[in-house]
């Protein structure tokens, strides 16, 4: 029998935040899920997890911390103020929804910390574009369900609740 | 007479896995524990030993902590956010197999400590998940 589990990473963490992200700018910020960029358009918004590591673990949970990187990219032939004006002004709105939006509500992560910015990034193979990072670290805790999924019969075998064998050689 | 031991790496830690991996997932995330990296299709697993130390015991028992790597290799050719979701529902899978090992022993401990994600940079298309595990033991 296949254990249940939750898709944490994106159900959990990544869902929650591109939807408050896409409530606020409808349509006119793309915002897709990938490590890598895509050219969608003259701007879009890049959501992908660094990494995650334990937080502190329970008898019947663990709590981890995801490191949320989201990536904004401007397409533009402007090297003025007015282009760098923009980036600012959409990545500080998006700091404000992130602000704003501080646990999941009925999902239960909440941010460790405040998001931290990086203008101007420089991207390898990207011209013509103006690119800010955004870090925002979110806790969540997952709650253990399967910890009683092996039931010890001698020293050798564990027995599934279907009872079939699961053996662990020794 | 010759001492009497347990191959502690090999079974208490990296089979135990190896199996727990191959139960769950009946054969479509090979898992390999091999000092040779090769590809092995679009969908496996690799692990590597990283060290271990004996933990201090008045005790006639050798308890260990043993710190490994284990890598999932995952073939993303289509990038989209459905291919993104079907990459992380793996990774939570194998996640709740390896706690789902506490239920082995009391005397079984097993932590991912840390998953670091990247593209991998031989192979095109191959996300990467890192996880960086700790096991201890008694025997």
């Amino acid at each position: 029998m296949a254990i249940s589990y939750n898709n944490i990473t994106y159900d959990k963490i990544m869902i929650p935040l591109r939807d408050k992200l896409r409530t606020e700018f409808k349509g006119a910020l793309p915002i897709y899920f990938d490590s890598q960029f895509k050219d969608i358009g003259t701007k879009s918004l890049r959501i992908f997890p660094n990494s995650q590591s334990l937080q502190e673990r329970r008898t019947k949970s663990y709590i981890n911390l995801y490191d949320m990187e989201m990536t904004y990219y401007l397409r533009t032939n402007r090297d003025d103020e007015k282009a760098l004006d923009q980036m600012y002004k959409d990545v500080t709105r998006i700091e404000t929804i992130l602000l704003e939006n501080r646990n999941g509500g009925s999902i239960p992560y909440f941010y460790a910390g405040q998001p931290t910015i990086e203008h101007n990034v420089e991207e390898t193979d990207l011209s013509n574009i103006l690119v800010a990072k955004i870090n925002v670290p979110v806790l969540y805790e997952e709650v253990h369900q399967t910890f009683g999924r092996f039931i010890t019969s001698n020293d050798k075998f564990f027995v599934l609740s279907n009872g079939s064998f699961y053996i662990v050689e020794n | 007479m010759a001492v009497s031991f347990t191959n502690a790496w090999k079974v208490n830690v990296e089979e135990t896995i190896q199996n727990a991996v191959k139960n769950e997932f009946t054969g479509s995330v090979p898992i390999f524990r091999t000092p040779n990296f090769k590809f092995r299709g679009n969908n496996f697993m690799t692990i590597s030993a990283l060290d271990s130390f004996s933990n201090n015991s008045m005790y006639s028992v050798i308890p260990n902590t043993f710190n490994l790597q284990l890598t999932y290799y995952h073939y993303d050719s289509k990038r989209n956010d459905l291919s993104v979701k079907k990459f992380f529902k793996q990774i939570s899978r194998l996640e709740e197999v390896f706690y789902s090992l506490l239920g082995v022993s009391p005397s079984y401990s097993f932590t991912v400590q840390s998953i670091n994600y990247e593209d991998d940079d031989e192979m095109e298309g191959f996300r990467k998940a890192i996880f960086n595990v700790q096991v201890s033991n008694i025997r």
